[in-house]
């Protein structure tokens, strides 16, 4: 019994530990998260109970409770290291292994006789245990058809939203250039019409045309920039505008776009 | 004096309550308890059969998603339809006399994962209901910013109850998962914790594994179940540490020894410390719940010891949601005030005729249902009642209420718990009054999903012991499996989750109206102009300029300026431009479609708005006014989406 305990405890404390160097050396990702995962859900609601030497590890209602201290735990960590400023990724790793490991090791320094009471305890779900023979093969060709086609689900749905484009448009913009000065400015626009478009694009300076590109052709998703400069000196306030036209309907202004350029 | 009873009276009298049995179904006398004696030996079962069931379920809730977006006819029908043959078989095994307990918990989880799934689906890149991307948002600045309480104009009082985007952001953090991946983990388990608990409750309670499944079914059937709890916003964690600190005092090993009183006292402690500031309403439920429990204790029993640990259980619960009250103060009564009495004026003007009832059947984005889901929408009604009828004293019985034994006896019964649950039933029909009226129904909605708690195991009570009784035959069970997918059913028609299916773009329907284009107007903003500009716009449009564009938005719940006139006002005077300055904007976004339909929501900006706004859709040329002031500039156009540059009229 005594070291049935020590083990789990050892094993609690390991996995902390492994979560903890996964948030300090691994990139980000669902591998780090595998690892990191019990450090937030499971290993400090499971210190705590056993810290308070409850019999409650077993069945749906201990693994709830594990899993519901384990959120509330993480609830005032993240008070903790908000007071500390350190609501960050080493941050939390740090006060989540400590708030596993320190009830741990607390918890094993208490008399090993109420804790073996305390466990036995635990015995009462036994009648409930789960299945412990292993599933027949079809039963276990259904769970992997199951996952299988779960996986098709999602890709069915993230398809679904990916293919399908109710609108089809074309951002036009105009913006200035704040690091070249007052008279500097990005005109700009991208293609999300589903299909490659050619366009023709000026640009006027106070109604006058500063410049003209005919032909822009941009693929579905494709973005085009130029960055542009006002050829005199700004007086007072000027206006920048570009004017974007579709090959396929070159009389019909298409998209406009302006900003008021200020010597200011 | 002994009291004896002659036979002749006894008679009588059971075959008055027999006779009055008949006519009501009213279980006044307790019939027998057919609860598996013997625990079957374990086994997988059903389970992986269910699972590859509920896979293929998913799949053609997806592919029926896709269609509707393109607008296939029928695929709404299929959609639905495919979730109720799901829920089907789930719940006939799941009442199955001869499954085992394992089973029956395992298929518990598998469907309540699976139904989640199906929530999941419909938007699998990124949160997309309104409340979901407030907390998105809460949670995306504690991530960046790195400290909590950063103000969210969307919903000032997000912040300030930071639980649910601590435990997401924690594990964001330390897994370097996206918030929104993070999120989804999250909500998932919280999904098999508040299953896990309620099932635990009712089996301590009811003694019974059956009951107890049966009584997860029918808690699956409350309104928010499918849609709202199931979504990333702060109740949906708050309902979980609800569930777990009512499971507490019925926890046997924290009950029955005299060693887990410490322990139940520290656990209800962290689990209503940590509910207070995750969410207000369901911190100060907990208390009140737990103080109804006490209340009951000290009635039932003499025993200074268990009213001593059900007192101190109420009172942490009440320390707790006070404390979370005082910090947070001011903010939480202007925000749940106006709510809760615009409500109650809601439901008395229509019971006094000056208000038009809510139209039923319609989702809040404006999807009209189908004729099945609408027979489910009263047929759950119908059902529940009549199970309420014929469980509620069957329940107080399994609790140890016996009235019929005399006076005395109604002072006496064995669980207080039970006792509480059963009596909360007694508030349903009003729940279901508020639905009727559209200012009260969201009052009606969250009081009906707490409810639940006590409308599902005294349902589970009446159809284990009076629907199925002690002859479970195929039929009766088949028959029981219809009813429970039309309250399953009916729970999603109440809660208004018909907007669950993907669908095309809606105007201001929430979820309906979040698409690729306005998300990309969003990004641009974030690229091109930088992160924290003053923004005016739609309600569609503040969601995701706060989110993707990390925008400052414009609120009048913030700010106590409302810009609607700014938006919707055919010309720019005089007022429209001190609104410029009074809400220091730097941008007003404007949304062409705006002027295509009335609002899905019924507000086209937030809630509050004069009512005049959303009477007929706004015209295109008021949108589009800001195009004649010299001053103005229009840095972005993609057709719908507008950007207004206002700097020069705020200075």
């Amino acid at each position: 019994m005594i070291s049935g305990q020590y083990s789990r405890t050892g094993i609690a404390v390991v996995l902390a530990i492994a979560g903890w160097l996964a948030v300090v050396f691994m990139p980000g990702g669902w591998v780090r998260a595998a690892i990191s995962l019990p450090l937030v859900l499971v290993l400090p609601g499971y210190a705590l109970l056993r810290l308070m030497r409850q019999p409650l590890l077993n069945g749906p209602g201990g693994a709830c409770f594990i899993t519901g201290l384990s959120m509330a735990a993480t609830i005032a960590a993240g008070f903790l290291l908000q007071a500390a400023g350190a609501l960050n990724p080493i941050g939390w790793a740090k006060v989540l292994l400590a708030m596993t490991v320190v009830p741990l090791l607390i918890s094993m320094r208490l008399s090993p006789e109420r804790q073996d009471a305390a466990q036995s305890a635990t015995n009462l779900d036994a009648k409930f245990a789960w299945p412990s023979s292993r599933p027949g093969r079809l039963r276990l060709a259904a769970v992997a058809a199951a996952l299988a086609v779960l996986g098709a689900a999602g890709a069915v749905a993230r398809h679904g939203v990916t293919a399908y484009r109710e609108f089809k448009y074309t951002e036009l913009w105009v913006v200035p250039d704040i690091s070249g000065g007052n008279s500097s400015f990005f005109a700009g626009f991208r293609n999300m019409e589903g299909d490659t478009i050619r366009y023709d694009l000026e640009l006027l300076i106070d109604g006058k045309l500063l410049a003209k590109w005919n032909a822009i052709a941009l693929s579905d998703g494709e973005e085009w920039v130029k960055q542009s400069t006002v050829p005199y000196s700004l007086k007072s306030s000027l206006r920048a505008e570009a004017r974007l036209f579709r090959q396929d309907d070159p009389t019909r202004l298409y998209r406009q776009a302006w900003i008021n350029l200020s010597n200011k | 004096m002994e009291r004896t009873v002659s036979p002749a009276n006894s008679r009588w009298r059971t075959s008055v309550i027999t006779r009055l049995q008949w006519i009501t179904g009213l279980g006044l006398q307790a019939g027998p308890f057919n609860e598996e004696t013997q625990s079957k030996p374990a086994d997988w079962g059903w389970l992986p059969y269910l699972s590859l069931l509920a896979a293929v379920a998913l799949l053609c809730l997806a592919a029926a998603g896709n269609a509707n977006r393109r607008g296939t006819d029928g695929a709404v029908e299929l959609y639905w339809l495919t979730l109720a043959i799901m829920y089907f078989f789930f719940a006939v095994r799941i009442s199955w006399p001869a499954a085992p307990r394992s089973e029956r918990l395992a298929l518990i989880g598998a469907l309540g994962i699976a139904l989640y799934l199906a929530k999941v689906l419909v938007s699998p890149h990124g949160f997309s209901n309104f409340d979901e991307f407030i907390h998105w948002t809460t949670a995306t600045d504690i991530v960046e910013n790195q400290r909590l309480y950063t103000p969210n104009a969307l919903l000032p009082i997000s912040p300030l109850y930071p639980g649910l985007e601590l435990v997401t952001t924690a594990l964001s953090q330390v897994s370097g998962l996206p918030v929104f991946a993070a999120g989804t983990v999250v909500i998932g388990i919280l999904r098999l914790v508040c299953l896990g608990a309620v099932f635990a409750i009712y089996e301590n309670v009811t003694g019974s594994s059956r009951i107890a499944c049966v009584g997860c079914l029918v808690y699956m059937g409350h309104s928010n179940f499918f849609g709202f709890h199931s979504g990333f916003a702060y109740e949906s964690l708050a309902i979980a540490f609800l569930a777990l600190a009512l499971l507490v005092p019925v926890t046997k090993q924290m009950s029955s020894t005299e060693s887990g009183s410490l322990p139940a006292l520290l656990i209800t402690s962290m689990l209503t410390g940590a509910l207070a500031v995750t969410h207000h309403l369901t911190s100060y439920l907990a208390a009140a719940l737990l103080t109804g429990f006490a209340l009951l204790e000290m009635i039932r029993t003499n025993t200074p010891r268990s009213n001593y640990r059900a007192l101190a259980l109420a009172t942490i619960a009440g320390a707790a949601a006070y404390a979370g009250f005082h910090t947070v103060g001011g903010t939480t009564a202007s925000y749940l005030g106006p709510e809760v009495e615009g409500g109650l004026d809601g439901f008395l003007r229509l019971f006094t005729g000056t208000a038009p009832p809510r139209e039923l059947f319609v989702s809040q984005s404006g999807i009209h249902l189908p004729l099945f889901m609408r027979i489910a929408g009263v047929g759950s009604a119908i059902i529940l009642c009549a199970a309420l009828a014929g469980g509620f004293f069957r329940t107080l019985h399994l609790a140890g209420f016996e009235p019929m034994r005399g006076l005395k006896a109604l002072l006496r019964w064995d669980n207080s718990l039970l006792v509480l649950l059963t009596l909360m039933t007694l508030l349903f029909p009003i729940a279901l009054l508020l639905r009727l009226s559209p200012m009260s129904w969201e009052v009606g909605n969250r009081l009906g999903s707490i409810l639940f708690f006590g409308v599902a195991i005294v349902t589970a009570t009446a159809i284990h012991l009076q629907w199925i009784g002690t002859n479970p035959t195929r039929l009766r069970i088949g028959i029981v499996g219809v009813l429970l997918t039309l309250v399953f059913l009916g729970g999603i028609v109440a809660g208004g989750a018909a907007s669950a299916i993907p669908s095309r773009y809606k105007v201001a329907a929430d979820a309906p109206s979040v698409e690729p284009m306005g998300i990309e107007a969003a990004i641009w903003t974030k690229t091109w102009l930088g992160a924290h500009h003053r923004i005016a716009t739609d309600r569609t449009n503040r969601l995701l300029m706060a989110l993707y564009g990390r925008q400052e938005i414009a609120t009048t719940i913030q700010d106590g300026v409302d810009t609607t006139p700014l938006l919707v006002a055919q010309y720019m005077t005089p007022y429209e431009l001190d609104l410029i300055k009074k809400a220091k904007l730097d941008y007003v976004l404007v949304d062409l479609r705006l002027s295509q339909a009335l609002p899905g929501v019924g507000v086209y900006f937030e809630k509050g708005e004069p009512s005049d706004v959303h009477q007929e859709p706004p015209a295109t040329s008021a949108l589009l006014k800001f195009n004649y002031n010299p001053e103005i500039g229009r840095p972005f156009d993609n057709g719908a989406l507008k950007l207004f540059d206002v700097r020069a009229l705020r200075d």
